[in-house]
């Protein structure tokens, strides 16, 4: 399984590009999730050191376009052209149609709608790759496994994705000062979770409290041609570790709380079920 | 141009009041594929009969599909839609690439149209889809007028928008709140709508700030004038579990101001809040323009989840009148009197008053103090010509 790492800081892969086989980075208005947002220039240098190395780069750009903002998305993207990323990672299939006639590698990942192998492959006639959503548990996600095909290793992940400004009208009806330097958290009256809550200027999103992880299943989603790790909401080192106990299996070092999403949840009540 | 209104219905006595009461096309949940869990269904013998009657008015039948799948989920896609064809159903509401790629090849004859649950926000991907063979597309609530009209100014494909009832607070399809704290998944009909629950909001600080973020339901009347003159098809009204009685209100309504609009070029504030008015009858939880005018601030929020104010003023339903004795058979729906001034209201009868008299049993012709039974047949003397179907409600 090839490594997709989307990374929070250029320092690491010093110590970590050698384990990393694709290195994704945010481009500027491009992406909201990303572990950090780069410009034009540090795209530049970062393709080709990550090139040096003989590995790929790609862009994230996992947000929703509005019709409002197509005309910047449009010049972000004529910049990135103008670089030698390799590929795009993005949920609005805006993106899909704008890349359609370059060489850029296509990578649909949104992480919410691809719960089943049936639309992963009808998706995988179109796009290069496709990420399988994390949404699913682990007897779901091994039947979705092959080439061309990602599977998310490790993040914290959102489950909830706003354009609404979440935060600031709330402290705007409370009459109390927003401060958007600090951090939020969500907790439900009656369950104990703290739920990181974040707005940025495409909206609010809302994780999971603790991050993501599927180390101790790895050996069941080797026929996945990928595996991503997100670097948000860690420090550099807390990343560095993380990419250390994928290479070698070993979720002792992995010093952040960890969570295991939908894997183990064999049934997801439906419509009917009591 | 035709200009569809579009409304809901959890079973076929709500799709037939729907088309009744001015709905150009009904959008119905089968027992798959569908999301709302508890929209009580539809049976394909529901689906056939409900197709029979929207073609004997001239008007079409949209059966939704749109749950996110698990590999599970798609046992009998093949007969389903093969079932949707042969009743005759003019479209299918999709989310899955599969569904619409295998409708493509079973059953081309019936429409795609693409759900709101996949969030189209921009013209690419309405490209996107149209190159999937979509014949229309839902747009996301969170598309605002103005956006709408750059759209609509650099495609021909047909739109549908939301002009009322109930908003998700997240982009639809992108939120699973729902199946990470209760197991319930959101994206296939099990919504828990935990986005309306409490929370407290922890910022660092000591004070606990209790916090909500659920949204005011949608109530876009004043924009209909505008969608109409951008060119946008259809109009959707959400609530797949609303009443008999909401559907009736709200869709005479919207069916009032978009004829008024197109006979008269134009309408006036004092029409548009009339029509308010007649919605408020039967809307139970606040509103607000949604994303219209663009971000939703403060007004947009319920802060307060306990604002629902039940609705007990829809009092009976018109099961037949007597021209020569001028007496009304009424189904009972809620409590009221002899004396209660009534407001009478149907497809072709204008809100008209009358103070009752008597309240007669149907069944032992008894006169009655008051109506308490849920579904009791009662007959009241009514001056003016009533028809089966019209609706009755207290007049405050």
């Amino acid at each position: 399984m090839k490594l997709i790492v989307d990374i929070n800081s250029l320092e690491i892969l010093d110590e970590c590009l050698d384990n990393i086989d694709v290195v994704v980075v945010g481009y500027v208005d491009l992406a909201y999730d990303s572990g950090m947002i780069v410009e034009f220039d540090e795209l530049v240098s970062l393709c080709d050191k990550v090139h040096q190395a003989g590995k790929e780069v790609w862009v994230n750009a996992r947000r929703i376009v509005h019709e409002n903002d197509v005309s910047l998305i449009n010049q972000r993207i004529s910049e990135v052209l103008n670089t030698l990323v390799d590929g795009i990672m993005y949920t609005d299939l805006f993106f899909y149609m704008a890349l359609e006639n370059t060489s850029l590698l296509k990578v649909y990942t949104p992480t919410t709608y691809v719960t089943s192998k049936y639309d992963l492959e009808v998706l995988k006639k179109k796009h290069d790759i496709v990420l399988a959503s994390p949404e699913v548990s682990i007897d779901e996600l091994e039947q979705m496994a092959s080439m061309n095909s990602i599977c998310y290793l490790f993040g914290q992940m959102s489950i909830f994705h706003s354009r609404r400004k979440l935060l600031t009208n709330y402290y705007e009806y409370r009459l109390w000062m927003y401060d958007s330097d600090k951090k939020y958290l969500l907790k439900e009256e009656l369950r104990e979770d703290y739920l990181p809550i974040k707005e940025t200027k495409l909206g609010t999103s809302i994780y999971l409290e603790g991050f993501y992880s599927s180390i101790n299943y790895v050996n069941r989603l080797q026929k996945f041609e990928f595996g991503l790790i997100s670097g948000l909401f860690l420090t550099p080192s807390e990343l560095v570790s993380v990419i250390n106990a994928y290479v070698r299996s070993d979720e002792s070092l992995i010093d952040v709380k960890l969570v295991r999403g939908a894997l183990d949840n064999k049934t997801i009540l439906l419509k009917g079920d009591d | 141009m035709k200009y569809e209104l579009l409304a809901p219905a959890g079973n076929l006595e709500k799709a037939f009041i729907a088309l009744r009461y001015g709905a150009d096309a009904v959008y119905v949940g089968g027992k798959k594929f569908s999301l709302r869990a508890r929209a009580s269904n539809f049976e394909i013998e529901h689906i056939r009969e409900l197709c029979a009657f929207a073609k004997s008015l001239n008007k079409r039948v949209y059966v939704t599909m749109n749950i996110i799948p698990h590999d599970s989920d798609f046992d009998g896609l093949e007969e389903y839609l093969l079932d949707l064809n042969d009743c005759g159903v003019d479209a299918i509401i999709v989310s899955s690439p599969y569904i619409i790629e295998k409708a493509r090849e079973l059953v081309p004859n019936i429409e795609i149209h693409i759900s709101t649950q996949t969030s189209i926000t921009n013209v690419n991907t309405i490209n996107y889809y149209a190159s999937l063979g979509a014949k229309r597309v839902v747009l996301a609530r969170e598309v605002t007028l103005e956006e709408m009209k750059l759209i609509k100014s650099k495609t021909k494909m047909p739109l549908e928008v939301f002009i009322h009832g109930g908003m998700c607070v997240s982009y639809s399809g992108r939120c699973v709140l729902s199946n990470h704290m209760t197991l319930r998944d959101a994206n296939r009909g099990g919504c828990a709508h935990s986005c309306r629950w409490n929370y407290t909001l922890n910022d660092g600080s000591d004070l606990e700030k209790f916090y909500n973020m659920g949204s005011k339901d949608l109530m876009a009347i004043d924009y209909i004038p505008y969608l109409i003159d951008l060119g946008i098809e259809s109009f959707k009204i959400e609530g797949r579990m609303k009443s008999s009685y909401y559907l009736a209100t709200v869709v005479r309504a919207y069916r009032m101001v978009i004829d008024c609009y197109l006979k008269n070029g134009k309408i006036t504030e004092a029409k548009l809040d009339e029509f308010k008015q007649e919605i408020k009858k039967a809307e139970n939880r606040q509103t607000y323009i949604g994303f219209y005018n663009g971000l939703p601030g403060v007004c947009g929020h319920l802060y307060d989840n306990r604002s629902e104010i039940p609705t007990k003023e829809y009092v009976g339903y018109v099961m037949d009148y007597n021209e020569e004795t001028k007496i009304a058979l009424i189904e009972q729906r809620n409590y009221f009197t002899p004396g209660a001034t009534l407001e009478f209201f149907g497809p072709n009868l204008a809100n008209t008053t009358y103070q009752i008299d008597k309240i007669i049993s149907h069944d032992d012709k008894i006169e009655l103090d008051a109506a308490r039974h849920p579904l009791q047949l009662l007959e009241i003397y009514v001056p003016f010509k009533l028809s089966k179907h019209d609706m009755v409600r207290l007049k405050n």
